[in-house]
C-alpha cells in the first residue's frame, strides 16, 4: 500500500515538475531574469519569497489537488512546491551553464530565487491540473458534479487568489523584458487608452461572452460580470505593479515619472488580465 | 465532523524537509546579507596575466568586483606599453560584474611580445544599476 502510495506521489511531482517547466521555461531562457538575480536586493528577494508563498498558500487553499485539505496541509503542499521548485530550477540553470560554481554564492543563489518563485507557481498548477480525471468520474457523474460546483456560490477570496496566480503566470514571461519599457516609452494617451479598453474587452470576451472553460459569471448578470472583470482586472493591475517594482523599472535608475510607470502598468496589464481572466478559469 | 488527519509517505516527508531547509536556508542567508551588506559601490580590481598558452599575444584579464552592488555597463581600455610607450590599445566591454563576483576576459595584441611589457589600464568607466 504505501509503495502505491509513494509511485502515486512520484507521479504527481513529475506532473508538477512538468507543469513548473510549462509555465515558466520562457522565464528560464530570459537574461533580463538572470540579471535581475544579482541586480536586486536581498529584501527584494525575501518579499519575493514571501508574496509567492502567500499564493501559493492561496491556490492550494483553493484549487489545489485536494478539496478538502487542513490549513496544514496546505501549508506542507506549499513548503514542499517550494522546495521543489528550487531544486529544479537550480538544475535545469546548471544545464544551461548560466549558473556555476565558480561565480560567488550570492549570485547564484539570487539568480535561483529569481526563477524558482515562478516554478512553483506552474508546479502547484501542474500537479493540481495536469493529472487524468479519477476514472469513477466519468458521464453524468462528472456533469452533475459540476453542476453543482457551478451553482454555488463562488468565494470572492478565491476568485481575488485564482486571478493573482493567473495574473502572475502569465505576466512572468514578459514583465522582466525591457520591450514593456519601450512600448510604454513611445505609447500615446490615446494607445494606453484603447489597450485598457482592449483588455476589458477581451476580459469580457473570455469570462461572459465565449462560453469559456469554468466560466460561471455569464450564470450572473451583469453586477457580476462587472464584479469579475474588476478583480481580475485589479489583480492585473496588482500584479504588474509588483513585477515592475521587483525588475527595477519603478526606481530612479529608469528616472521614471509617475506617466512613464502608469505607462508601463497598462501595458504589463494586458496580459496579466488575460492571466487573470483565462489564466484563472484553466488553472482551477 | 471530524477531519481526518493524512498520512504521509516517506517521499512526502522528504520533499517536505528538504523544502523547510531550503525554505531556511535562503531566508537566513538573505536576512544575513541584509544585516551585514554595508552597500558598498562596486570596486572593480582589474589582474592582468600573459598567457603563453593562447595564440598570438594573447593577455587573460581579470575583472573583480569587490563591491556590494554590481556594476553595469563596464568599459575598460587597456594600452601596452613598448619600450616606455603605449604601442597599442584594446576596450574590453562587460554588461554587467555582479557584487562579489569574478569576470574573466581574453585580450589579443597585434604587436610582437617584447621582454620589458607592461599592460595598464587607462580607463575604466562603469554605472551603478
Amino acid at each position: 500500500m504505501t509503495k502505491i502510495q509513494e509511485i502515486k506521489t512520484i507521479k504527481e511531482y513529475g506532473r508538477g515538475i512538468i507543469g513548473g517547466l510549462l509555465f515558466s521555461l520562457p522565464l528560464l531562457y530570459t537574461m533580463e531574469l538572470w540579471w535581475i538575480g544579482f541586480l536586486a536586493s536581498p529584501e527584494k528577494l525575501l518579499a519575493f519569497i514571501g508574496v509567492t508563498f502567500i499564493l501559493l498558500l492561496g491556490y492550494n487553499r483553493y484549487a489545489g489537488m485536494r478539496e478538502d485539505s487542513s490549513y496544514s496541509e496546505v501549508f506542507r503542499e506549499s513548503v514542499e512546491e517550494i522546495g521543489i521548485a528550487f531544486v529544479v530550477t537550480f538544475l535545469f540553470l546548471l544545464l544551461i551553464n548560466k549558473i556555476n560554481f565558480q561565480m560567488s554564492f550570492d549570485e547564484m543563489i539570487g539568480k535561483v530565487i529569481v526563477e524558482s518563485m515562478i516554478v512553483a507557481i506552474g508546479i502547484s498548477v501542474g500537479t493540481a491540473q495536469l493529472g487524468q480525471e479519477d476514472k469513477g468520474d466519468t458521464g453524468m457523474d462528472k456533469e452533475d458534479k459540476e453542476d453543482k460546483e457551478s451553482d454555488k456560490k463562488q468565494d470572492p477570496l478565491q476568485l481575488w487568489i485564482l486571478s493573482f496566480c493567473g495574473a502572475a503566470l502569465f505576466s512572468s514571461s514578459v514583465a522582466p523584458t525591457e520591450e514593456i519599457l519601450q512600448i510604454a516609452v513611445v505609447s500615446e494617451n490615446i494607445h494606453l487608452l484603447l489597450m485598457v479598453l482592449t483588455s476589458l474587452l477581451l476580459s469580457f470576451v473570455i469570462l461572459y461572452y465565449s462560453d469559456f472553460k469554468n466560466s460561471k459569471a455569464a450564470k450572473g448578470g451583469l453586477r457580476e460580470i462587472s464584479l469579475h472583470i474588476m478583480i481580475a482586472y485589479s489583480a492585473a493591475l496588482f500584479i504588474s505593479v509588483i513585477f515592475l517594482w521587483f525588475f527595477g523599472r519603478t526606481g530612479s535608475s529608469f528616472n521614471s515619472s509617475f506617466d512613464i510607470l502608469l505607462a508601463q502598468v497598462i501595458v504589463l496589464s494586458i496580459p496579466g488580465l488575460i492571466g487573470a481572466s483565462a489564466g484563472r478559469l484553466l488553472i482551477k | 465532523m471530524e477531519q481526518v488527519q493524512r498520512k504521509y509517505n516517506r517521499i512526502e516527508q522528504i520533499s517536505f524537509f528538504l523544502g523547510v531547509l531550503i525554505l531556511v536556508t535562503l531566508i537566513g542567508d538573505l536576512t544575513y546579507q541584509l544585516a551585514t551588506n554595508e552597500n558598498a559601490p562596486p570596486h572593480l580590481l582589474v589582474i592582468s596575466k600573459y598567457e603563453p598558452s593562447m595564440p598570438g599575444y594573447t593577455y587573460r584579464v581579470e575583472i573583480e568586483n569587490t563591491g556590494d552592488k554590481t556594476a553595469e555597463a563596464v568599459n575598460i581600455q587597456l594600452s601596452l606599453f613598448q619600450n616606455g610607450k603605449s604601442a597599442e590599445t584594446a576596450t574590453l566591454e562587460l554588461k554587467y560584474v555582479p557584487a562579489q563576483s569574478k569576470e574573466t576576459a581574453w585580450v589579443s595584441f597585434n604587436n610582437e611580445k617584447q621582454t620589458s611589457d607592461s599592460l595598464k589600464v587607462t580607463s575604466l568607466t562603469f554605472v551603478k544599476p
